[in-house]
């Protein structure tokens, strides 16, 4: 099973954000800390070990290390964690401190990832990022210093007034840092952000669509130039550095989500398929709700064998190394063939899939219209 | 019984669209009685939705009314309502025929519009006595004296006595009731010689079976009777016989002059034509009355269901139509683009209209409708003739000798001042002049024109250019020879049969062009590039090409975002589903309304 910790506690609000993050809510905390501690008591049963461990934000950097400690020894203690494990904190430059690095790095944090996103500061600003490229140069620094070698990288494309030029920019000064593992997100303007109505007032304008899939062409070649590995769509990865956390997700590995917003995937005691729940984005809400009742799920989707099976080809053709005919037949006791063979066939004649020794995966071109790929995979019937 | 003939009025209202005729109408119901104010819907007698909203009564209805005048006597008056579209002419001169008289209702504020124009001297040439009325003098800007004079110098009817009204405040609307009781009237008709009635509407009523609105015009109709159709030669036994007022109140019997319906179990609208002659089978008359023509259905379309699934539904949606309008014809027919669907058959475009969207709204239907088309003729090399109403059928052109269209006689009613452009306008639908003649302040154009070229868009054309004011009227005249292709529609190089249509040669071209822009601008991008194509026989005459969708991806996808994605792809997904699949191509429908509803300039 693989463990998620939402931190939903910003300095400030990113301009594109549609996560549960939230400025100014420090007061909260302590409180949701200790919420966060009788969730993982009340919905872990002991019964699987955990492989991997994430904690996500918002920004966890931005906890006071005593709390910081409190959560991470509180989580050790209730999920009997093995050393040796995958355990990554997100972290944000401008908010890092040698204590809260010491700190994490004592309750056996090992992996870090930083919310870089772009070298200009005017895209930056844009951003609304409260920090600066050197800032991302001093808290790698500060983390290597710290003890941290599996440092990973976010980066942006897509972005209003990024250039080709400036996308290289950011992946050449990315690279001079030397993470073991960089993400690169194409801009998805979400509703409800800052950034999406700037961009719907024409305040702020989107690349070309053709100039972004070059931006997106530049990093897979860069970085493979460099000696990462593209292992899923918008990741990369020095060998073996692959984020084994996320692979999880892509793989159908059953997960449990703690804090405000968070999402979990678990298997059914009693029927086959699984079940998706996703806790309250609210953070009063959420802290209340752990209080009174122990849960603050406010949305349970169950997953059919039938829908798992699709979702085996959402998800694990997010991967480079795609689809195992293998692992698919163990999971759902049916033939990938069987299941969707013509279709299957079908991308494979138009070149959006491939098949390679027992796996199929998406082709370059497949990645860039995968969803469109995946509503053709889709039961049509229904 | 000789008496009571003799306080019988049998009436029409004829108008201009928005003239105010279902305000009159209900106003002249309310003042007899039939309606409480208070309980009475707003216009009663366009009672289906459709007409409501688009403010046209589509099918005639009757309803009897009784009124005591100033004279003292209770005279009963017959009010029946007619259709006001070019597409339902033969219709309009059916209810005339049961009628003695009319109200012509003019606009104060308008004077007197072509479609009025029109059904007035439909009216004369029926000898009804026509009773002028000026409506809406309420509003500021009614000049009631201008619109008199408008009256007598364009009909020459006598409009000095013409009751000035608003139908909307109910103003003088006794006038018309007494000027109807005094100046039309009282039919004729012998009661003692055999049975002649005519059927100038039918419905189907789920409990009666078809019902025939019936002016009886000789003798006697009762329950019991055995009743034959003089066209149809069909036979049944009366059940009922009664009148409207409004709804239906049973009688012993309906004698000469009597407005009412008639209930005999019979299963088929379409055994109860309007303008048949109802006689008895056991004393049946000599001779039919005149005036009756089969309907036949003048312009043809393709009607599928979005969904295949509701093919079964569209078919019990078409019969359900079906049995209230004999005009609609359908039967089965199949396209490689489109599945299973129907070749359906219409009065006009208006009918198309009509019926289309009865059946997306009252029947919840998804529908795909293909380019409406009409009956040509065509004469192969080996001297065998045949007529096809689907483009798909037309031979191979070196099959063909030669080929005929049905040419209408229209007739545009307009001011002068829109005469040159809608001169222009016949004259690029290939229209032929015939002659133009002054009528007062406007004019009656005559030309001849392909019928194909008016089913499109001509009507709105009129109306556009005209800004409201003209209006036209058709009858099909004869066939013709023309120079017809088929243009064809391939998509990424499959031919796309839906979208096949016959044109003249000369206007290929520029039709292809146009459609293959408009298909581009539809056809969202797909995994990859589609070319659309025009194409005569094998030639390509225009192309246009769909780019290839370049980005269609989540850059982020974690446990949070699953759903989240799902969800999305639901949506694509039913997107797709939306649109029609033509070999590889994915087509929305409004592809087919964009070819539809093209303007080629």
């Amino acid at each position: 099973m693989e463990l998620y910790v939402h931190i939903p506690f910003c300095r400030k609000k990113c301009a594109y954000c549609d996560f549960a993050s939230f400025a100014g809510r420090e007061d909260d905390m302590e409180a949701y800390i200790q919420a966060l501690l009788t969730e993982a008591r009340m919905r872990y049963d002991g019964q699987c070990s955990v492989e991997t461990v994430f904690i996500g934000g918002g920004t966890p950097s931005v906890l006071p290390p005593p709390l910081l400690e409190k959560l991470l020894s509180g989580l050790r203690e209730i999920f009997s964690l093995q050393p040796g494990i995958e355990f990554t904190s997100e972290a944000n430059p401008g908010t890092l401190t040698r204590t809260w690095l010491a700190t994490a790095r004592s309750f056996g944090v090992n992996r870090l990832s930083m919310g870089a996103q772009a070298a200009q500061e005017s895209l930056l600003r844009m951003l609304g990022r409260i920090h600066t490229w050197k800032d991302v140069v001093s808290s790698f620094e500060l983390a290597r210093d710290c003890g941290f070698s599996n440092l990973s990288l976010d980066l942006m494309f897509g972005l209003p007034g990024q250039s080709v030029d400036m996308w290289e920019e950011t992946l050449d000064k990315a690279l001079e840092l030397k993470p073991y593992h960089l993400s690169c997100y194409g801009l998805i303007p979400e509703e409800g952000t800052v950034l999406y109505r700037k961009l719907e007032t024409a305040e702020l304008s989107l690349p070309e669509e053709e100039e972004e899939r070059e931006m997106y062409d530049k990093a897979v070649r860069t970085l493979s130039e460099n000696g990462f590995e593209q292992y899923e769509i918008s990741n990369f990865a020095k060998p073996g550095y692959a984020c084994r956390h996320n692979l999880g997700y892509w793989r159908q590995v059953p997960y449990l989500g703690l804090g405000v917003s968070a999402a979990s995937m678990l298997m059914e005691k009693n029927r086959d398929g699984y079940e998706r729940t996703a806790n309250t984005p609210d953070l009063t809400e959420y802290m209340h709700s752990i209080r009174e009742t122990g849960s603050a799920v406010t949305e349970r989707t169950y997953i059919s064998p039938e829908e798992a099976r699709f979702e085996t080809l959402m998800l694990g053709l997010r991967t480079t190394q795609g689809v195992s005919e293998e692992a698919f037949r163990k999971m759902h006791g049916v033939e990938l063939e069987s299941y969707r063979g013509p279709e299957l066939k079908r991308q494979e004649k138009l070149g959006n899939l491939m098949h390679v020794q027992g796996f199929w995966r998406l082709t370059r071109r497949g990645m860039d219209i995968q969803n469109s790929v995946l509503v053709d995979l889709m039961d049509q019937t229904d | 019984m000789s008496d009571r003939i003799t306080k019988i009025r049998n009436f029409c209202i004829i108008a201009h669209i928005d003239h105010g005729k279902s305000t009159l109408a209900d106003r002249l119901l309310e003042q007899t009685g039939v309606f409480a104010k208070r309980e009475m819907v707003e216009q009663i007698l366009d009672s289906m939705e459709l007409e409501r909203e688009r403010g046209i009564t589509i099918k005639s209805k009757a309803v009897r009314m009784n009124y005591t005048a100033q004279d003292g006597i209770t005279y009963e008056l017959n009010l029946i309502d007619t259709p006001g579209h070019v597409d339902f002419t033969y219709e309009v001169s059916r209810a005339l025929a049961a009628c003695e008289g009319a109200i012509l209702v003019v606009d104060a504020t308008q004077g007197i519009e072509a479609q009025t124009l029109a059904n007035c001297y439909m009216a004369l040439d029926h000898d009804l006595e026509i009773i002028p009325v000026i409506n809406k003098i309420d509003l500021p800007s009614a000049q009631p004296e201008v619109v008199r004079q408008d009256i007598e110098d364009v009909i020459g009817l006598d409009a000095s006595y013409a009751p000035c009204i608003s139908a909307k405040t109910g103003l003088n609307i006794d006038q018309v009731l007494e000027a109807v009781v005094k100046y039309i009237p009282a039919p004729k008709g012998d009661e003692n010689l055999p049975l002649k009635a005519l059927i100038f509407d039918a419905f189907y009523d789920n409990y009666k079976g078809a019902i025939c609105f019936i002016r009886v015009k000789e003798g006697v109709i009762r329950p019991g009777m055995r009743m034959r159709l003089m066209a149809t030669g069909g036979e049944f036994d009366i059940v009922e016989v009664g009148t409207f007022s409004p709804g239906y109140t049973p009688c012993d019997a309906l004698y000469p002059g009597d407005v009412g319906y008639v209930a005999a179990s019979i299963k088929d609208v379409r055994d109860t034509r309007v303008g048949d002659t109802i006689t008895d089978s056991a004393n049946p008359a000599a001779e039919p009355l005149p005036g009756y023509k089969q309907v036949t259905p003048m312009v043809f379309c393709g009607i599928y269901p979005a969904d295949g699934a509701d093919y079964p539904a569209l078919k019990e949606a078409l019969e359900k139509l079906r049995m209230n309008d004999a005009a609609l014809t359908f039967e089965p027919e199949t396209s490689v683009a489109l599945g299973y669907g129907f070749r359906c058959g219409f009065l006009g475009l208006l009918h198309m209209d009509v019926i289309t969207q009865r059946l997306e709204r009252e029947f919840d239907l998804n529908l795909v409708t293909t380019i409406p088309g009409v009956i040509y003729h065509i004469t192969r090399t080996d001297g065998t003739v045949l007529s096809i109403d689907n483009p798909t059928l037309m031979p191979n052109p070196t099959e063909i000798a030669s080929m005929e269209e049905p040419y209408v006689d229209a007739q545009i009613y307009s001011p002068q001042e829109y005469i040159g452009t809608l001169m222009d306008l016949c004259q690029d639908r290939r229209g032929t002049f015939i002659d133009m003649q002054y009528e007062g302040s406007r004019v009656k154009l005559n030309y001849e024109i392909p019928l194909n070229e008016i089913i499109y868009d001509f009507f709105d054309q009129v109306k556009s250019r005209s800004r409201g004011y003209a209006s036209f009227d058709y009858e099909l005249k004869d066939y013709r020879k023309s120079d017809l292709v088929k243009l064809d529609i391939l998509l990424n190089g499959e031919l796309c049969d839906a979208f096949s249509q016959i044109v003249f040669k000369d206007r290929a071209y520029p039709r292809g062009r146009t459609i293959c822009e408009k298909l581009k601008d539809v056809i969202p991008r797909q995994q990859f590039e589609i070319p659309i194509q025009a194409a005569i026989g094998g030639k390509i005459i225009a192309r246009e090409t769909v780019k290839a969708m370049r980005k269609d991806v989540l850059a982020k996808c974690y446990g949070g975002d699953i759903t989240r994605k799902k969800k999305l792809l639901e949506k694509q997904k039913e997107g797709k589903k939306k649109m029609r699949q033509f070999g590889t191509v994915q087509v929305p429908s409004e592809a087919f309304l964009a070819v539809l509803k093209m303007d080629e300039t």
